[in-house]
């Protein structure tokens, strides 16, 4: 996996942010951690290339805003979905607005890093 | 009479709505009987004087036939006895007039013969007639009766709308009397929108034959004289009457609770029934996502934890990573477990139906609105024509309609202006728009982003669960759902539903 490929992590969740970004530490990949949509927003322009890896359900902007949003944008960083809902009719929107992945809360390692290599290489 | 003194005891009326006089016969026998035998008497006296008169121009010319009306009179009217009276008196009187011509012969015994036998068979025949006539006529008081004590209001229109009957009971239930209600459109007793709507759905009726009310019953709202509405439940029948169409309406006020405490008490209880089985689904997907995101956190940390240790070659620590393999398998579990519980009661996905979306707005406001006349609460409904069906649990979507009705009233209660709108328009993407306005408070900026969140409320003994299992009815059914400020005050709740087209629920019939 290049070194230089980030993922941007979303979730209002402070214990989820910090242990996916534990998670893919230790799978050498770097991580930057977001506690709403807005405040990556901000800095859409200047993030590093990689993948989103975004919260379904937040206040303010939720996980499917964002999408269509980077989408109306213009940028093209993969987006990975996760929830504790189970919503399947929103997973499917989500999927539809764009969202390369779609993974229930709690999620298996081996699951989350493939879908994170499979977005890495989509970037290539 | 029995069956007079059956009529006199009716008029008491039950529920205490007084009930008119329907008493067919006059209500003392004797003097009815002279009546009849008076008409019989003055009747023939009328036809000899006239016949009298004319007595020097006619002589003893066709003596009978002055006399035949004032028989046919007499039978008809009086029956059988006035009517051998009227025969038996004429014979005389006409004998007088032969006597004073002519000569009594053979012929004029004859003559008399017949006039006597066809005075008889008419008597028999006006007996019959005037029996008929009672009978009906204690049908029709007995009816009257009956209508005038049932304890919802009875109201007929005919086919175009217009009312024909407006019983005692609609008479206390709306404030018109049944002389300012008779004549007018049916609509008079409805607000809007219906009130501009209902003759199309006559017309529709009318057109198609498709049964949307009749036969079924449903809950709506209706207008008194005053201009104050109130819920009720409306049950239709049709009446087909020589070639003419009529329908019956009872209705039932579900504001008064005088006598229908029966059925609030159901309605009640199917609200509590409906509650609890949403709270349940609403309390498992709340528990579900509080839980999911500290197992994903776990979950996480652990299975991190075990790829720092892989690769080493230290016994201790090769059984360490195993232990924390399997706690993170363990955590992962308790998610399986959760998705298992939510898919449970989530399985009411095939309860989905094509509803009307305005049918369920006013069954889940007539629910929700009971007692809110106390409150002095207007209810404004706005359905807009261009949309209407939807796919959608119907029981889920009432209850949504319900918290939100219910949270509106609570919210207005210390206001000055109470004013309540439900409103449906289109929205993008083939969906449409619910919108429930209230004249209340407001809510603060901070409460505005985690309204939806299970277990946070602002009330003193809310659980906090309403509007987080509305949220998710919403979003299971494909919509979303959000509070706003109103303008002019108040709050704003919005949830978007996928509208059905009318060609699509035609598909899905054939």
């Amino acid at each position: 996996m290049p070194a230089d490929n980030v993922v941007h992590i979303v979730d209002d969740d402070e214990a989820v942010r910090k242990s996916l970004a534990f998670l893919l530490g230790t799978a050498q990949v770097s991580a930057r951690t977001y506690e709403t949509a807005v405040s990556l927003l901000a800095e859409i322009d200047s993030v590093e290339r990689g993948c989103i890896i975004s919260d379904l359900r937040m206040p303010g902007i939720d996980g499917l805003e964002l999408v269509r949003r980077l989408r109306s944008l213009g940028v093209d960083l993969p987006v990975i979905i996760i929830t504790g809902h189970g919503d399947v009719a929103l997973a499917g929107k989500a999927l539809e607005a764009g969202a390369i992945d779609f993974l229930e809360k709690p999620f298996d390692d081996e699951a989350v890093l493939a879908s994170v290599r499979a977005a890495f290489s989509q970037q290539e | 009479m029995g069956k007079e003194d059956f009529l006199v005891n009716l008029s008491m009326g039950s529920n205490g709505v007084p009930v008119r006089d329907r008493s067919v016969e006059t209500a003392h026998p004797r003097r009815e009987v002279a009546l009849r035998y008076g008409i019989a008497v003055a009747a023939v006296a009328v036809a000899f004087i006239a016949r009298f008169v004319l007595a020097s121009i006619l002589k003893d010319q066709a003596p009978y036939l002055f006399l035949l009306p004032a028989v046919l009179l007499a039978a008809g009217v009086g029956g059988f006895g006035p009517g051998i009276l009227a025969t038996c008196s004429s014979v005389p009187l006409v004998f007088i007039f032969i006597a004073n011509y002519g000569a009594v012969g053979w012929s004029e015994v004859v003559n008399g013969a017949v006039f006597v036998l066809i005075g008889v068979g008419t008597a028999w025949i006006g007996e019959r007639l005037r029996q008929a006539r009672i009978l009906a006529l204690t049908r029709e008081a007995h009816l009257q009766s009956i209508i005038d004590i049932v304890p919802e209001a009875t109201i007929v229109i005919d086919g175009h709308g217009i009312i024909q009957s407006f019983s005692a009971t609609a008479e206390q239930m709306f404030g018109y009397t049944a002389a300012e209600a008779i004549g007018n459109n049916v609509t008079l007793l409805m607000p809007s929108p219906y009130r501009e709507e209902h003759d199309g759905y006559i017309k529709r009726y009318r057109d198609t034959g498709v049964q949307r009310v009749i036969g079924t019953g449903r809950m709506a709202a209706a207008q008194r004289k005053d201009g104050s509405t109130f819920p009720m439940e409306l049950a239709v029948g049709e009446i087909w009457s020589a070639s003419q169409r009529f329908f019956t309406g009872f209705i039932r006020d579900l504001t008064e609770r005088q006598g229908t405490e029966a059925r609030l008490q159901e309605l009640q209880s199917e609200l509590a029934h409906v509650s609890r089985l949403t709270e349940m689904g609403g309390m498992a997907s709340a528990i579900a996502h509080e839980l999911n995101q500290p197992l994903a956190a776990i979950a996480n940390y652990l299975k991190g934890s075990r790829r720092l240790l892989d690769g080493s070659t230290d016994e201790r620590l090769a059984i360490l990573r195993d232990a924390m393999d399997s706690a993170a398998d363990q955590a992962l579990r308790a998610g399986q477990i959760i998705r298992r519980m939510r898919e449970f009661v989530s399985r009411r996905e095939s309860e989905r139906q094509i509803q009307s979306i305005a049918k369920l707005v006013e069954e889940a406001s007539a629910l929700a609105l009971v007692g809110a006349k106390d409150r002095g609460v207007g209810v404004t409904f706005e359905f807009d024509p261009r949309v209407n069906l939807i796919l959608a649990d119907k029981v889920q979507i009432q209850q949504v309609l319900v918290n939100l009705i219910r949270n509106a009233v609570e919210a207005m209660e210390e206001s000055s202006e109470r004013s309540l709108t439900v409103r449906t328009t289109p929205a993008d993407n083939m969906m449409i728009v619910v919108q429930v306005d209230d004249s209340g408070s407001g809510i603060s900026e901070e409460m505005a982003t985690k309204l939806f969140q299970p277990f946070a409320t602002t009330k003193p003994h809310g659980m906090g669960v309403g509007l987080s299992i509305s949220r998710t009815i919403v979003e299971a059914h494909g919509g979303q759902i959000k509070a706003e400020p109103r303008p002019g005050g108040g709050t704003r709740f919005r949830f978007t539903l996928p509208a059905v087209t009318e060609e699509e629920f035609t598909d899905a019939r054939r």
